[in-house]
């Protein structure tokens, strides 16, 4: 059934298998031995790999699908190292928990987006993209309160339908092509291609699509908000980079995520939401990179999302170390934490400097690649709006975050520092934002077209400093003026609100109704149900109608369709 | 959880003279660098950032910046942008908070947590 060429061993197969042996583990040292180990066999079989192509093919004869589930080109390359990195990452991180259900989640998590990365065809990515979402929930839920366990559920609702909306997309697309490899897809397709943008922009969080970032983020556990930032979103970022490079409306779209989320970060109470807020501004950069389309614009959207993996992965690791001591992440019950956890302070300081493309620091050289194919393309107002947005990270992940957590007033809390093992992850995350920020040349190398952009121009370094500065004098002035939006505890409303209030309040007026119209009605209709029942098994069955004109499609139509209602179910539970 | 009482907020204007609460908690690394919430660099801290953004400013007198637009040439245009954008993302606080803010409890499931 498996055929490999080459002898070459896709690394998410280990992280996969890792991740199901852990769950089976019932001892704390062994799954953590396991959760280090995994990665460092990945990055071995990453590092054995010296040339490109498909390399595993899975025929799948009964219903006539080849699958190509281990695709390792210049794009799927430098995703796979940065998964590993952050798998490595994460269980250093995680040292400490014992849970054995987050343990094992989170490991597969991880795995099934690599497997996502490393996909050649549009089945084996739908497989695996809905796998993240179903394993990425527990990561949520594992909090306990009922704020995450209703946030858990909407995450879980809009991540399927995100995934039924790739499967659905897919299957119009093999109805026309013929093909399942996922390559260019692009608006060109159609109907085809517009659902698998939304399917992707759903996991991409696209403006009105974002609201389950900002909810459920904050919400997950400590460990997992860490491991959440990571994946998800950058797995995304790849879809849309291999399949929609150089479609326009992207452009428009990655602005106005780089922009939206800044104007809500200032006013955010909650650090982590403002983190998760950081992570949408972030993504709308490299979907501007996307938009472009030009071998830069996409190599500054991969470089971009290998540094955000790092230094905001950084950022989660400290705010989860400051919840960790004090039980909390809000901005007005924080601040002069520098006194207790200095070490913590001093890393998030760097991934505070590392968002803001301090020159010596990551976003330099990779943030920097995007402008520049912006302005290659003569785009003068979407590369200011850039500009802006820049000014706006500088204020909620640069500043915001380290100032009012470690500095501003004291808030007199006297913790310890964090735990040993947070630190050493901390560590290796900030050593990196400096690495690669110094040696942008390795980075460089990485990615996926050959790249000689020179970031460290003496021009370049003087106006980043200039406008890092300049805002950095903002705000102390502004602070000095009193002008500054305190800290305050409350609720900020977002899209989502559409359907937690009033959304709310109609289900439930019309699921009254309907159940009552369903138990007057039922004695009648249970005849004519059979008869139709038996009309779409004819349709639907192996030998029915749909599977006639294209027989993979009735499977995926199925699942589809099996998911559709798994998804209503549980919004009705809800 | 703690109920810590915070001092209303201090803005930098007004930072009192503090003495740490607990002196002796304070984390032996983080001791050496306690100057920097001493009162003299909160209140110097201002005046620093601005004198190094007019240096940085300055130094578009001595160097050409080649950018791709001729309007990211102008002398300090970075910084005259900086502040304004910063500036204007900040104060856009105050009518989106008045807009979008309601209290903690606003979702009923969230009252749970804390």
């Amino acid at each position: 059934m498996t055929e490999l060429l080459g002898n070459a061993i896709n690394p998410a197969w280990v992280i996969l298998a890792a991740g199901l042996l852990i769950a089976a583990l019932p001892w704390h040292h062994a799954r953590k031995s396991v959760m280090l180990l995994a990665p460092v066999l990945a990055l071995y079989f990453w590092l054995r790999m010296n040339a490109f192509g498909d390399f595993a093919h899975m025929d799948i004869d009964t219903i006539g699908i080849s699958l190509t589930t281990f695709r390792f080109d210049g794009l799927s390359r430098i995703w796979g190292l940065i998964f590993i990195i952050a798998a490595f990452l994460n269980a250093i991180y995680a040292l400490h928990e014992r849970d054995r259900l987050q343990d094992s989640m989170s490991v597969l998590y991880g795995g099934a987006a690599m497997a996502a990365v490393f996909a050649g065809d549009l089945i084996t990515l739908f497989v695996f993209w809905e796998i993240t979402a179903f394993t990425s929930v527990f990561l949520i839920w594992r909090t306990g309160t009922a704020a995450a366990r209703n946030a858990g559920i909407r995450y879980l609702v809009m991540h399927i339908a995100s995934g039924v909306l790739l499967l659905a997309g897919a299957v119009l697309l093999h109805a026309q092509t013929g093909s399942w490899a996922f390559e260019h897809i692009g608006l060109e397709a159609g109907l085809a291609g517009w659902l698998i943008l939304i399917g992707f922009g759903v996991k991409a969080a696209f403006p009105l699509l974002h609201s389950w970032l900002q909810d459920a983020y904050p919400k997950a556990t400590i460990t997992g908000a860490v491991v959440l930032s990571a994946f998800t979103t950058k797995m995304a970022i790849y879809a849309l980079a291999r399949g929609y490079a150089g479609t326009e409306i992207l452009i428009y779209v990655g602005v106005i995520m780089a922009l939206f989320p800044v104007f809500f970060a200032v006013i955010e109470n909650d650090l982590r939401r403002v983190l998760s807020f950081s992570i949408n501004n972030q993504l709308g950069f490299m979907v501007v990179g996307i938009g472009v389309g030009t071998s830069l614009g996409i190599n500054g959207a991969a470089a971009h999302a290998f540094a955000d993996v790092l230094f905001k992965g950084l950022l989660f690791m400290s705010m989860g170390a400051v919840l960790y001591r004090t039980g909390t992440t809000k901005a007005s019950e924080l601040g002069g934490l520098f006194r207790s956890m200095p070490i913590t302070a001093f890393f998030c300081l760097i991934g505070a400097g590392a968002i803001s493309a301090f020159p010596f620091l990551s976003a330099f050289v990779t943030k920097a690649l995007i402008l520049a194919a912006v302005a290659d393309e003569g785009h003068w107002i979407i590369w200011l709006a850039l500009v802006f947005a820049s000014a706006g990270v500088l204020e909620h992940a640069g500043i915001k975050i380290p100032y009012f957590s470690f500095f501003a007033h004291d808030s007199g809390r006297r913790v310890k520092e964090a735990p040993w093992n947070m630190l050493l992850a901390m560590g290796i995350a900030a050593f990196l934002s400096v690495f690669i920020g110094v040696n942008h040349r390795w980075l460089y190398a990485l990615l996926p077209y050959a790249n000689n952009y020179e970031p460290y121009t003496l021009g370049h370094i003087v106006g980043q400093m200039q406008l890092l500065l300049a805002a950095i004098f903002a705000f102390a002035l502004l602070m000095r003026l009193g002008w500054y939006p305190s800290e305050k505890r409350m609720t900020i409303l977002d899209v989502d609100w559409f359907w937690r209030k009033p959304g709310k309040a109609i289900g439930q007026w019309a699921y009254a109704i309907i159940a009552r119209l369903w138990a007057h009605s039922m004695r009648g209709l249970s005849t004519s149900f059979r008869s139709i029942s038996t009309m779409l098994a004819i349709f639907l069955s192996p030998n029915g109608g749909i599977s006639r004109s294209f027989p993979a499609g009735a499977l995926a139509g199925w699942a589809a369709a099996f998911l559709t209602l798994a998804l209503m179910a549980v919004y009705m539970a809800n | 959880m703690s109920t810590t009482k915070t001092p209303k907020k201090a803005s930098s204007k007004s930072a009192a003279p503090r003495k740490p609460a607990h002196d002796e908690d304070i984390h032996p690394v983080a001791r050496p660098f306690l100057w920097l919430v001493s009162d003299r660099v909160r209140k110097g801290f201002l005046y620093f950032v601005g004198f190094a953004m007019v240096l940085s400013m300055g130094a578009d007198f001595l160097i050409h910046r080649h950018g791709h637009f001729h309007f990211e040439e102008y002398q300090g245009f970075f910084a005259f942008f900086g502040f304004a954008a910063f500036a204007f993302v900040v104060l856009m606080g105050w009518p989106l908070r008045r807009a979008t803010g309601r209290s903690e409890d606003y979702y009923p499931e969230s009252t749970e947590d804390d």
